[in-house]
């Protein structure tokens, strides 16, 4: 269910079928600029709800706000933590810092922006596991093989720096490292802009399997309506910083209601 | 000229006690203190020098080393000093001394309760080369996120086999914070753990102390399988037959033949053949 009005939810217990994250009519400033306005959403286990709109609209604001890097002037988040729901509100610094790095995982645009370029490839995806107390250097090794191995890099560069990756191949590194967690939850901010359209279509077709493989909620940020349609199940159209108009991924492209939707789609997808 | 009792007035020396007294409380923990102007220059140990001039007392005795050694310039001018702006004993034995002011070396001697070791440190925080932001490095240490530094030594085994660090080997302090031991040899760091003596750091340009409470854990990090093994050394010594020490290797001719000896001056004296 995803609505932009101020309706309130409930947040539901812990266990399975309950949503990943709730957003709660969140408003957001820039100074003077309103940059978010009263936007509620939810994303369940297994789901991959995408958020697409223009340049500008708010969209990576949005999904900092959910993952606990900028606090909201208005409303609320609960996100899935180490007991169920959790107000992002409510969390210490140490808190959130330890959930975004093992509950939750974050893949942003620019891989050289997340990666430690001066730390190996196989050092870097192995970070995660061994932040959390993983201290045996051959399980790690054994780790970032199989992790190379799942995002279809030679592992013959298991040691390579980072800096002599390919940009298709840096962003495949930044998933094996931050899918190696299994988090419940997965922000992704255009995952795959600024890569020549064959590697898009290659890592696309890799992120589909990773992500219908677990249980993971999926927040997809993209101004790419081809990579909604490939990836979500749910879309919500943001323009100017409010949702108007979401639902299952099909029927918002195929059938839009409001006029600016309808405007997207026949420019960016071709018939 | 006249000085204030071991050089700093009596202001300053309370400021760097009260410091002290907050490093003490956090193990491990670096702590801002208002250094001030010395008149040695910073490579010199002027953290470790004002830290000195701040508990030293009339009853004190002295013992300086740098490299192990007690008669090179730089420990010579130090012992020189306290001995103007003090005139404090001092001595070359560490079981006389109660403070020991030290560059690079922990005394082979076992130390013992109630004295102190003064280490002269040039760059206080463990993840600088890493991560050379102060207020980043500041939330890394609050936060307990020491993973950059495991990174650090994932890749020395990854690359070298082994952890290839010689000296300022990193270390856990009271199971919370990491601590750059100084540039001592890995070798020396066991030496810090639980140690019956006071051990405090200083380092005069970058203005930070830090302090090791008697009988406290210092763990070096390491992994499960590739547990903590500093490099031993390879000989014998050649002038009193140690071979558990610390060595020097000098170098005789220029064929290069090797020799070993301690770099602990003192117990190289006192250790019977
Ligand atoms: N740090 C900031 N300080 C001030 N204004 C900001 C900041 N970051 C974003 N903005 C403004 O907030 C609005 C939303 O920006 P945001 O980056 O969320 O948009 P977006 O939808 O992700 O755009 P894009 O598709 O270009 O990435 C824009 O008007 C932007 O100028
Ligand atoms: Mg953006
Ligand atoms: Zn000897």
């Amino acid at each position: 269910m995803l609505t932009s009005s101020s309706q309130t939810h409930t947040p539901t217990p812990t266990t399975a079928p309950g949503p990943a994250i709730i957003a709660q009519s969140l408003h957001f400033r820039f100074g003077s600029q309103m940059v978010l306005r009263d936007v509620s959403l939810e994303v369940f286990p297994g789901e991959v709800l995408a958020i697409v709109g223009e340049s500008g609209s708010g969209k990576s604001t949005l999904l900092n706000l959910l993952y606990g890097n900028l606090q909201p002037c208005q409303g609320s988040v609960h996100a899935i933590g180490n007991a169920g729901l959790q107000p992002l509100a409510s969390l210490s610094q140490q808190t959130l810092r330890q959930l975004q790095r093992s509950r939750w995982g974050y893949v942003c645009q620019n891989p050289r922006d997340a990666l430690r370029m001066a730390i190996s490839a196989s050092g870097n995806i192995i970070e995660r596991p061994m932040a959390m107390g993983l201290r045996h250097y051959a399980t790690l090794r054994q780790e970032a093989r199989h992790w190379l191995e799942k995002v279809e890099i030679d592992p013959a560069r298991l040691d390579d720096l980072p800096g002599t990756f390919s940009g298709g191949m840096l962003q495949r590194l930044q998933i094996a490292r931050t899918l190696i967690s299994q988090p419940a939850l997965l922000y992704l901010d255009e995952p795959t802009s600024g890569l020549d359209v064959s590697v898009q279509a290659a890592l696309l077709d890799l992120l589909r399997k990773l992500v219908s493989n677990e249980q993971m909620a999926v927040l997809l940020v993209t101004h790419d309506l081809a990579v909604a349609r490939l990836l979500a199940q749910r879309i919500a159209v943001m323009r100017r910083g409010e949702i108007i108009e979401a639902g299952l991924a099909d029927q918002v492209l195929d059938d839009p209601r409001h006029p600016y939707t309808q405007l997207l789609v026949s420019s960016v997808l071709p018939a | 000229m006249d000085y204030n009792f071991a050089y700093l007035d009596e202001q300053s020396k309370r400021a760097i006690r009260r410091s002290l007294l907050k490093a003490v409380a956090i193990p491990g923990h670096q702590i801002p203190f208002a250094s001030r102007e010395m008149p040695l220059p910073y490579g010199w140990g002027t953290g470790g020098i004002q830290l000195t001039a701040a508990i030293i007392g009339k009853d004190d005795v002295l013992k300086v080393i740098d490299q192990g050694a007690d008669d090179t310039t730089n420990a010579v001018s130090i012992r020189q000093f306290f001995a103007r702006v003090a005139g404090v004993a001092s001595t070359t034995k560490t079981r006389l001394a109660s403070i020991i002011q030290t560059r690079h070396r922990i005394p082979e001697t076992a130390l013992q309760g109630g004295q102190i070791m003064v280490y002269q440190v040039p760059m206080p925080e463990p993840l600088f080369k890493l991560e050379p932001r102060r207020t980043e490095t500041r939330m890394l240490h609050a936060l307990g996120d020491y993973s950059l530094m495991y990174l650090q030594l994932y890749d020395h085994i990854t690359r070298y086999g082994r952890v290839a660090i010689g000296y300022d080997y990193p270390v856990m302090v009271h199971d919370r914070y990491l601590m750059s031991p100084s540039p001592i040899p890995a070798f020396d760091v066991p030496k810090m753990h639980m140690s019956p003596a006071l051990q405090l750091f200083g380092a005069g340009r970058e203005k930070r102390l830090y302090a090791v409470p008697p009988y406290t854990r210092v763990v070096p990090l390491a992994f499960a399988d590739y547990p903590f093994a500093p490099v031993q050394a390879q000989a014998p010594c050649a002038i009193c037959g140690s071979s558990s020490s610390y060595k020097d290797e000098i170098i005789l001719d220029d064929r290069g033949t090797r020799q070993y000896v301690c770099s602990d001056t003192d117990y190289c004296e006192q250790h019977p053949c």
